[in-house]
């Protein structure tokens, strides 16, 4: 008997002739951990919601089905009990904080369950310890950053003492470190508490192998469901986006007698068998680079940079002739009554050049978006636009040259239509914004949904939105603040080929972003700050390759083999290039159609 | 002010919101306002009350011109305009203005008190005070008090990127920024409606209102709440008086009466200004004697 067990279950939001959820039928056991993923608005969410017992109470709709947990129905459950039982776990926590201070938000449920004082006064110090919040005890929420506030959520749900956690994305908002961390906490819970977990997650690299099981879900209905092994094995070719990059590689090979890997130390025992089994047959592979020079330039780097003897360092191939489109000097910035946030600052970005900046939560990145853009104006240092200064011109000034996409797209939204939505921004300037609002609706496959509501879009669609109202004005110069947060695997992906073709058409991208994986397969360049300076600027894979807390999982798979090896593309490509790898295929492939061939005669 | 309990402050901010209800007489108000603006002085927000003062004295403003525009029910007439068609003659009388005055201030009284009780409540502790009793106004008070500042970041936010969209909200006319000011309200009210779902969804699932609730912190009230609600209840039985006795309201019309009725009016007004005192001299003793704050 499972814990959860949902037989049937369709739901529909108000208004909606779709289902958000089409016969669902699954069952959870005590001490599971379920990992659950799938597109944009595939009705994971919704899942979650059902289970926690939260829908249809606060979006109305039609539900069908069963869900019961401990062989009860779910309607059948008291509150209080169920509150015990269940905790649940949102994307953001800014609108799910109740109270104003740290100590207060995590009481604010034990108080809600009627506890004593002497418990919730001993659970409260146990989770404080457990997240490392003791300090921040008394802190205003206000005060904390969003991967702080995500921990006092988590701790505020975990003082609950529930058996079982439902989190839906709770690492969107976290840098790799932060979230790595968080993650690290849900499988202690699981592993130490035997907390049942259900994880809703976009980062798959980082929590696929911690699952007992994957589901995968599309348009309502579960798609897929099995163990990872079997999901990296089994799942359709178009559902592959959502398994681990080092599975990815291994899954493109398709070769029936090399096992997928889930882990990337897995993954370096298959690759080290592959090298091992092309040493022996004489043959050596192709681009193997074992010096590796990578993390000795980035380490001088980040020496130099500290020293303030830092210079960009541009790769010849990108190294433009033309003046820069943008130019940083020396730039400084505090916030009122603050000390510096972001000091010494030099930076160039290029036409048709892609910058990816990368760094902990807090570093400075979305200010130094804010400042390139006019919306924050320096203390120290010069701004110059194509050689002229720019220093203190406002935003609306610097809007038609610089595009700033913030992190929030409902920020956005106001207008009735998508239509109006983009056309807004040109109607601001009184200029014809036809032909231009239908180029950009084509380009971010728009279309179809040009007479729809933006606040009535999922969130990828919503974040398509908001940088086709950036798009519109057709600026040289693009600021992106974490464009990928709530966008699904493949979204991602879009995404990046959209930027690579603006790029290509000479636009300048900047983007800040946590998502090193997007990163990889969008940016030319990579700069990294910490504390507000600037620590390593240089070529992708210079940068990058091995660094202990950015390489991609793929990079990390290649450690001391090639560090050039930075997506899964190259790594396919590279591996391809294996002489022992190609005859395996090639028998593979010979094997395959003696069996069709065999099949025929039958 | 702050370290007051919940209940200390409701009885003082009542009183305030009382008397700018009960009261319309011109001294009394101005009793009220003083020691409202001593207590805001107090709780460290005059800085912040000045500056939204020109939205309060827009307001009253308009007040006092529809006032103006409207009553006819005064006998001193200072302008006297044509006659227009289904009104009658246009007068300006000075009974008018007078009342449309005070009106504005009783409303500067308001307004002003509402800004106190969002500097000097607890919206935390408001919750833990008020859940066992009234739980869903308690929750309403604890996430307006949150909200507000929330709100206020979201503003920014929003009028960020609208400025990055190109709109200007520092040029033209008065009518032309304020246009320009609105997608920023529709954005705000969007996002609080949507960001409202996740917060109830947040708050049914760790069980709020789903029975009796315990309490974390201990409630313990120090000499000065026993004060603070002394004085305010004596504050609020003078303004009963006042107002039983017709002292506490002035008479405006046809022609404006004397202003101090009676020697007793003077003295309940004197006290009344003492007793709403009580809580800013408490505090600022508090602050500056060692002594004093362990006595109380």
């Amino acid at each position: 008997m499972g814990l959860f067990q949902v037989e049937n279950l369709t739901y529909y939001f108000p208004e909606k002739e779709a289902p958000s959820l089409q016969g669902v039928s699954l069952t959870i056991e005590d001490g599971e951990f379920v990992f659950l993923t799938g597109h944009s608005g595939c009705g994971k969410s919704s899942l979650l919601r059902a289970l926690a017992g939260l829908l249809p109470d606060f979006y109305g709709g039609r539900i069908g089905g069963d869900i019961r947990y401990k062989d009860l129905p779910l309607t059948h459950w008291n509150k209080r009990n169920l509150a015990r039982e269940v905790g649940v776990i949102f994307q953001d926590p800014e609108n799910q904080l109740v109270m104003t201070v740290v100590e207060q938000e995590i009481v604010f449920g034990l108080e809600n369950l009627g506890l004593p004082r002497e418990e919730m006064r001993r659970r409260v110090a146990e989770v404080l310890s457990l997240f490392t919040l003791s300090s921040l005890k008394r802190e205003s929420l206000f005060n904390l950053s969003g991967g702080e506030k995500q921990k006092v959520i988590l701790a505020s749900v975990l003082a609950m003492h529930p058996r079982v956690l439902l989190l839906d994305e709770p690492t969107s908002q976290l840098d790799p470190v932060a979230a790595q961390e968080l993650l690290n906490y849900l499988h202690r819970l699981n592993l130490d508490w035997g907390m049942t977990v259900v994880l809703v997650e976009q980062r798959i690299d980082r929590c696929f192998h911690l699952a007992d099981r994957v589901i995968l879900m599309e348009k309502g209905k579960i798609a897929f469901e099995g163990a990872p092994g079997e999901m990296v094995r089994g799942c359709a070719d178009n559902f592959s986006f959502f398994i681990p990059p080092v599975a990815q590689v291994f899954r493109e090979i398709r070769n029936e007698e090399i096992p997928i890997p889930l882990t990337i130390k897995e993954g370096r025992g298959v690759l080290r068998g592959l090298l091992a089994s092309a040493g022996n047959r004489g043959a050596s592979p192709p681009h193997v680079n074992m010096k590796n020079s990578s993390s000795q330039e980035h380490l001088s780097l980040v020496r130099s940079a500290r020293q303030g003897k830092f210079r960009p360092n541009i790769s010849a191939a990108t190294k433009p002739a033309e003046s820069p489109l943008l130019k940083v000097g020396n730039l400084g910035f505090a916030y009122p009554g603050n000390e510096l946030l972001l000091r010494g600052i030099n930076l160039e970005i290029n036409r048709g050049e892609s910058v990816a900046v990368l760094g902990e939560n807090g570093a400075g990145k979305s200010t130094l978006l804010k400042l390139f853009c006019g919306l924050l104006k320096p203390q120290q240092g010069k701004i110059y636009w194509q050689g002229s200064d720019i220093t203190g011109q406002c935003a609306e000034e610097l809007s038609r040259m610089i595009g700033y996409l913030s992190q929030n797209p409902n920020d956005y939204l106001f207008n009735d239509t998508v239509e109006e939505e983009l056309g807004f921004d040109l109607k601001v300037r009184g200029e014809n914004e036809r032909g231009a609002v239908k180029r950009v609706l084509e380009l971010l496959n728009l279309s179809e949904l040009r007479d729809v509501n933006p606040r009535d879009l999922s969130g990828g669609e919503r974040q398509r939105v908001a940088l086709g109202t950036v798009l519109v004005r057709d600026p040289a110069l693009l600021l992106l603040d974490e464009p990928t947060r709530g966008l699904d695997v493949k979204l991602k992906h879009q995404l990046a080929g959209m930027l690579k073709n603006l790029k290509e058409k000479g636009k300048g991208i900047f983007l800040v972003t946590h998502d090193i994986e997007f990163a990889v397969e969008v940016a030319d360049r990579v700069v990294i700050i910490s504390a507000g300076e600037i620590v390593a600027d240089g070529g992708r894979n210079e940068i990058l390759a091995n660094s202990l807390y950015y390489a991609p999982q793929v990079n990390r798979l290649f450690r001391g083999v090639d560090p050039a090896v930075m997506t899964v593309h190259d790594a396919v490509k590279w591996l391809r290039g294996v002489p022992d790898l190609q005859n395996n295929n090639q028998r593979s492939k010979a094997a395959t159609q003696d069996q069709a061939a065999t099949k025929g005669r039958k | 002010m702050q370290s007051l309990q919940t209940l200390s402050l409701c009885s003082y901010l009542l009183v305030l919101f009382a008397g700018a209800v009960l009261l319309t007489h011109p001294l009394l108000l101005l009793v009220l306002l003083t020691a409202l603006i001593a207590a805001l002085a107090e709780a460290e927000g005059l800085k912040q009350w000045r500056k939204s003062l020109k939205y309060f004295l827009a307001m009253i403003m308009l007040v006092m011109i529809i006032n103006t525009l409207v009553n006819r029910m005064g006998a001193t007439v200072l302008f006297l305009g044509p006659v227009l068609p289904f009104w009658g003659r246009f007068a300006v009388t000075l009974e008018a203005l007078c009342f449309g005055l005070v009106m504005g201030c009783r409303l500067l009284i308001v307004f002003s008190a509402f800004m106190l009780s969002n500097l000097v409540l607890n919206p935390d502790k408001a919750l833990f005070a008020l859940a066992g009793l009234f739980p869903r106004s308690a929750m309403l008070l604890a996430l307006t008090a949150k909200t507000i500042p929330f709100l206020g970041q979201q503003m920014q936010r929003a009028g960020e990127i609208q400025q990055c969209r190109g709109v200007n909200y520092y040029r033209g006319s008065f009518l032309h920024r304020i246009k320009n000011k609105l997608p920023l309200i529709k954005v705000l009210f969007l996002s609080a409606l949507e960001g409202s779902f996740n917060l109830g969804e947040s708050i049914q699932a760790r069980a709020y209102g789903s029975g009796a609730r315990s309490s974390y912190f201990h409630v313990s009230f120090l000499p000065r709440d026993f004060l603070v609600i002394a004085s305010s209840l004596g504050a609020a039985v003078l303004m009963l008086r006042l107002f039983q006795h017709g002292e506490g309201s002035y008479q405006f019309f046809p022609r404006m009466g004397t202003l101090i009725i009676s020697k007793g009016q003077l003295v309940s007004a004197a006290l009344m200004f003492f007793l709403l005192l009580v809580p800013v001299l408490l505090s600022r003793g508090w602050k500056k004697w060692d002594y004093f704050k362990w006595k109380i």
